[in-house]
């Protein structure tokens, strides 16, 4: 099954993505953070990466950027609350810089898998 | 690590600027809510859905609500602290004792702290008092404290909180100690000059959000700004933080922009 990495600080969030991917059988690797996400990365084994924007350590435009070169072929959904940059403008950048989907906050996690689902097949 | 101030030709990181524009504030406030109330309610959706999905487990739809409950929790936390940041502008200061809010911080703040982190009190000045409002003291120095322990959950430590009575850098050697120090060193995790840099902007956290609002640093520097005081904070990556709130004492005008303190001042 394919593998999904999800990057997002909210811990509490976390958890409700992965539950909501792995029940649909993905293979789900999760990250705190930027550095953390570009870590933990393995291109033979993720297909596509959920990452939140506005993070510690490396934000989620630089995971999109890093781990498109790691994997030039990997599958890429933003996801953000908006905030300081003004609503959608982060996710417009995300675009901009190739994310294959964007999510403004908050989104049902039916929606989500249905995305992914609709990208990598 | 040292708790000590020094000299220096600039504000060191992480100090309060006080020029700064009251509607720019309110835009980034109003920013950093609503992206944390949109993580919240996703939260919230993602874990009602992922309920209703589940209906014939009892155990698991369990699990999920409580999680909901946590997810408004935080949101209660959230509106919690922009409740006490209104009070500011709502309720007249008062001459209040340092001493007495910090003895409420603890009394707070220990049953949370579990058995590997230690809260001690260090009263070098006892009986200070600052111009205030009491409900927004006890946030400020609830959040800072919060925020240490935070620093010091995996592995444990000793947050040690100190009040001393200093004078601020106009102050000659003669002059009365004008400010009240309150100063709150942990043994924690420690920020690099790159996170201390960004720990007043809202929903920007040095660690793992869990739990927190990601705006309790963007609450104090406001709180400190409206007390006419400066933040300075010491922190080393693997050796710990030291956050310095100085406050002036009642009956004294605001600290300057840019005031800081030799250790020989103290």
């Amino acid at each position: 099954m394919a593998g999904v990495l999800i990057v997002e600080d909210d811990a509490n969030l976390r958890e409700m993505l992965r539950d909501a991917l792995e029940k649909r059988k993905f293979t789900v690797i999760t990250a705190a953070n930027g550095r953390e996400a570009i870590a933990r990365f393995r291109p033979s084994v993720i297909d596509l990466v959920v990452t939140d924007l506005l993070m510690p350590e490396e934000d989620g435009l630089m995971v999109i950027m890093k781990i498109r070169e790691l994997k030039p072929s990997v599958k890429m959904i933003a996801i953000s609350g908006g905030g300081k940059a003004g609503p959608g403008s982060y996710l417009l950048m995300a675009s901009t810089l190739g994310a294959d989907h964007v999510f403004s906050k908050p989104f049902l996690p039916s929606e989500l898998v249905q995305k992914v689902r609709e990208i990598l097949a | 690590m040292s708790g000590k101030t020094e000299k220096k030709s600039d504000a060191p990181p992480g100090a309060t600027d006080r020029d700064h524009d009251p509607v720019d504030e309110a835009y980034t406030i109003a920013g950093g809510i609503a992206h944390d109330l949109n993580t919240i309610l996703t939260a919230i959706y993602g874990y009602s859905e992922l309920a209703l999905e589940s209906a014939g487990d009892a155990a698991v739809v369990e699990k999920y609500i409580r999680r909901i409950i946590g997810a408004a929790d935080r949101a209660k936390s959230l509106t919690g602290q922009l409740i006490d940041l209104s009070r500011g502008a709502l309720q007249p200061r008062q001459s209040v004792n340092i001493g007495d809010i910090l003895a409420d911080t603890v009394r707070f703040i220990r049953p949370s702290a579990g058995d590997n982190i230690t809260v001690t009190e260090k009263i070098n000045a006892p009986g200070l008092v600052v111009d205030a409002v009491p409900a927004q003291l006890f946030r400020l120095f609830v959040n800072v404290a919060v925020n240490a322990m935070q620093a010091m959950k995996e592995k444990g430590g000793n947050l040690e909180i100190s009040i001393d009575a200093v004078r601020d850098s106009n102050g000659s050697a003669g002059a009365p100690l004008n400010t009240a120090l309150v100063q709150f060193a942990d043994t924690g995790r420690g920020m690099d000059r790159e996170t201390t840099e960004k720990i007043f902007t809202p929903f920007f956290s040095a660690g793992d959000r869990e739990g927190g609002t990601g705006l309790g640093m963007m609450v104090v520097s406001a709180i400190m700004r409206d007390l006419g005081g400066a933040v300075r904070i010491n922190s080393k990556p693997g050796t710990g933080t030291v956050v310095g709130l100085l406050i002036p004492l009642s009956g004294f005008g605001p600290l300057d922009e840019k005031s800081y303190l030799r250790e020989t001042d103290r």
